[in-house]
């Protein structure tokens, strides 16, 4: 059997081709029992993500897996399948696990090092494992890279520090505030990466907010999707000082806040900090802010330089990332290639031989001196008779079975009943871990 | 081995755990390992319960609590930071403060066991249970005072990498701290050449006490100290050009509140040390209040706190200049504590070296 994925990524292909191939519970349904229709293909797992849309298939032969995987993507997306080979990778066998560990470390996510794939992938995993499109093989790839991504997510700091603007900006807010919970928000201005900032604040816990914009209407409508309230630009003075977090995002062509008003608003709160962000261009808030006591002040580049900081301390995590990924890609290999029906065959005939050599020359010993050389060669035959015949039907079978499909759980079956296991002690440990 | 050698192993032992610990609270903040803070913790609780144990030693072998001299007290103050780190960092998260905290304790414990005495009955003036509440009552002031240092140090540090916006920081630090280490140094190199005969460094200084080698020493001294304050600050700066690093310490909100909660219960602490000091002198020597250098630092000390709480409270001060008026707080219990036994000779010198 071969394990073989057929993708198409943010890499690879613009996001028009990515959303008409993006497949929804249902076309994944449809694609793995049209993929499991063809007797060259046991097994099936979908992935789809916004930034991805992957397909792993177990087929009995390699050029089985890409071409059906390929058709029956065109086919349940209706995309023509010339723009699918333009666009789309395939890896088979060691690539191919390597690609899943990557993806599930994030090292293949547009943001590297973000959290949310993980999740994704345990939910398409889940779902086929559902419908019964998994068996054996993919069951273990699968629950092998979930391990491998927990793995790179402990044991690196790659998800650590943030790297977006607006997660950066509550980062920064939070080395002020720590729990940003119950804090009030000031937003200036009602503009699209003021709102973005917004929700990421409300997501750590923000409730309150004050929504100021040039036109009311457009900071009502504003202030209703948080819960917030609207406030006249005239009153900005009044509202400051009950901001902890000011976000700017005006279109104003000159500056909108200036130092007076900020002194005069810490003081009047006890100089309890205030926390600004400002990522309007050309900026909305004096950079002498700063210099207020108890004011901080982050512009659009500051919070740019931040998340370039970050990135690059993500990178630098990626290649520890890629030395876990490489070892575990090996464990798996390991594996796999255990479930190849001739080392099996042999690993049971020499266990066979083994315990044959064993009884006999105990049973030799018991006679003392009393056998004569044709006795032992008579015993000797009996034995190996009785081994070979006993080991006749199974050895056909499998053989028989290694040219089926599916037939890797013969083998399995053959090498966990016999213990067969020619893998070491620990490896052996962790995949029993791996299987529950 | 009778008890004293038994408590000096224990001290001697308390005293490489405090190190090795704090070495590596120092080391998380580089690595922001999990692993490290855990490790740390663990050593410290371990140091603390040989500390506890010596101190108990001390005690029973004694036969008084083990404040009489300044071996007593320097250690049972060291103690006092660890015990109160360790509340603290139970509810807060200041483990990063313990880079600073850690090796305080440690200072001032090793410093302590360089004026190892053997125990000695109590002189006839501190017999007298008030010896108890009293040093107790003022330990406990210094031990919240160190912590609130401890805070104040690190929003300080915090803030203005804050406001720097993570950039550009390399060079105060290495500038702080190569003058830092160059100071150190000199004083170590000069400590080497004039081991301890003229203490006062004025006198030091204007009359020619220095052979021409004593100068090599001193300078380097000051070139090794220089050297490493270099080094380190080198180190800090690259840190904290990280945004990731600053986020090991814990944020200015916590920072602020701790540094000012340990002056809040460290003040009326401290006035009752005051106020239990000046019954027990009544009893000791018939007087309430004689001026003794003690007893003026103590006063300038209480000031000192008294005029942090009024400017936190009414002018509602908060922030870095909290947070300054924090650190200097201790450099006056240091004075009070240490500097008034050691340089200023007063009633209270029973508690130097030796006395």
């Amino acid at each position: 059997m071969h394990l073989a994925v057929l993708g198409i990524n943010h890499k690879t292909a613009p996001v028009e081709l990515r959303e008409k191939v993006a497949l929804d519970e249902e076309k994944c349904g449809s694609l793995s029992s049209h993929l499991l229709d063809n007797d060259g293909i046991s097994e099936v797992v979908s992935l789809s993500t916004c930034n991805r849309t992957e397909v792993y298939v177990v087929a009995s032969r390699p050029e089985i897996g890409r071409r059906e995987a390929m058709a029956a993507l065109a086919h349940i997306t209706t995309v023509d399948l010339s723009d699918l080979e333009d666009c789309t990778y395939y890896h088979e066998g060691e690539s191919a696990v390597g690609h899943l560990y990557r993806v599930a470390g994030s090292l293949d996510s547009l943001v590297v090092g973000e959290a949310q794939i993980m999740g994704q992938i345990k939910a398409a995993f889940h779902s086929a494992h559902e419908r019964e499109s998994t068996s054996v093989l993919l069951n273990r790839l699968f629950r092998h890279a979930l391990e491998v991504g927990k793995r790179v997510r402990t044991e690196t700091r790659i998800g650590e520090n943030p790297v977006s603007v607006s997660s950066v900006a509550v980062e920064m807010a939070r080395k002020v505030f720590d729990e940003l919970e119950g804090r009030t928000a000031l937003l200036l201005g009602a503009g699209k990466m003021g709102e973005l900032t917004a929700t990421h604040l409300a997501g750590h816990g923000v409730t309150s907010f004050i929504v100021i914009n040039r036109t009311f209407a457009r900071a009502e409508e504003m202030a209703e999707k948080f819960n917030g309230r609207a406030v006249h630009f005239e009153d900005l003075s009044d509202y400051l000082p009950m901001a902890d977090i000011v976000i700017s995002s005006t279109g104003a062509p000159h500056y909108v806040l200036r130092k007076g008003e900020v002194e005069r608003a810490i003081r009047k709160r006890h100089n309890r900090p205030i926390f600004f962000i400002d990522i309007a261009v050309p900026r909305d808030i004096d950079p002498g802010v700063n210099d207020v006591y108890n004011a901080f002040l982050y512009d659009i580049d500051d919070l740019n330089d931040v998340a370039g900081t970050n990135a690059a301390q993500r990178e630098k995590e990626a290649r520890k990332a890629e030395d876990i990924i490489e070892a575990e890609v090996g464990n798996f290999i390991h594996w796999l290639s255990s479930l190849d029906v001739v080392p099996t065959i042999t690993a049971l005939r020499e266990m066979a031989e083994q315990i044959k050599d064993g009884e006999l020359q105990k049973a030799i010993a018991r006679f003392d001196a009393e056998l004569t050389e044709k006795d032992i060669n008579r015993i000797e035959a009996l034995a190996s008779g009785i081994v070979n015949k006993m080991l006749h039907q199974p050895t056909i079978e499998l053989k028989r079975a290694a040219n089926e499909r599916g037939g890797y759980l013969y083998v399995e079956s053959m090498r966990r009943l016999f213990k067969l296991n020619g893998t070491k002690k620990k490896e052996r440990l962790k995949s029993e871990h791996l299987e529950d | 081995m009778d008890v004293s050698t038994i408590e000096q192993i224990l001290i001697v032992a308390t005293v490489i755990t405090y190190l090795v610990s704090g070495s590596i609270y120092i080391w998380f903040l580089i690595s922001r390992s999990d692993k490290a803070v855990r490790l740390a913790t663990m050593l410290l609780y371990l140091a603390l319960l040989t500390h506890t144990v010596a101190l108990g030693l001390r005690w029973a072998d004694s036969g008084h609590a083990p404040m009489a001299n300044l071996y007593e007290s320097l250690s049972l103050f060291g103690w006092g930071i660890v015990f109160f780190f360790l509340i603290a960092q139970r509810f807060y998260p200041v483990q990063a403060a313990g880079a600073v905290v850690v090796p305080t304790a440690f200072l001032v414990t090793s410093v302590g066991y360089v004026f190892y005495t053997g125990p000695e009955p109590l002189a006839p003036a501190l017999q007298s249970y008030w010896l108890w509440v009293h040093v107790t009552i003022a330990m406990l002031s210094y031990g919240l005072f160190a912590l609130s240092f401890g805070a104040g140090f690190f929003y300080i540090v915090q803030e203005y990498l804050l406001k720097k916006h993570y950039k550009n920081v390399m060079y105060t630090f290495v500038l702080l701290l190569s003058t830092l280490g160059l100071v150190l140094g000199l004083w170590a190199g000069s400590k080497l050449a004039n081991p301890a005969k003229v203490m006062d460094p004025v006198t030091r200084l204007t009359s020619n006490v220095y052979a021409a080698s004593d100068y090599i020493k001193i300078i380097g001294g000051g070139v090794v100290g220089l050297l490493i304050g270099m080094v380190l600050g080198y180190f800090a700066g690259k840190g904290g050009s990280k945004p990731g690093f600053a986020k090991r310490l814990p944020s200015l909100d916590v920072l602020d509140e701790v540094s000012y909660r340990g002056i809040a219960f460290g003040f009326p602490l401290l006035t009752i040390g005051i106020i239990t000091g000046a019954i027990w002198a009544d009893q000791a020597w018939g007087r309430w209040w004689g001026w003794d250098p003690k007893e003026t630092w103590s006063l300038i000390t209480w000031l000192f706190y008294g005029g942090y709480l009024h400017t936190r409270l009414t002018m509602g001060w908060r922030g870095r200049h909290s947070a300054i008026l924090a650190v200097i707080g201790l450099i006056m219990v240091l004075i009070t504590y240490l500097g008034v036994n050691l340089f200023l000779s007063g009633l209270h010198s029973y508690a130097a070296p030796g006395g």
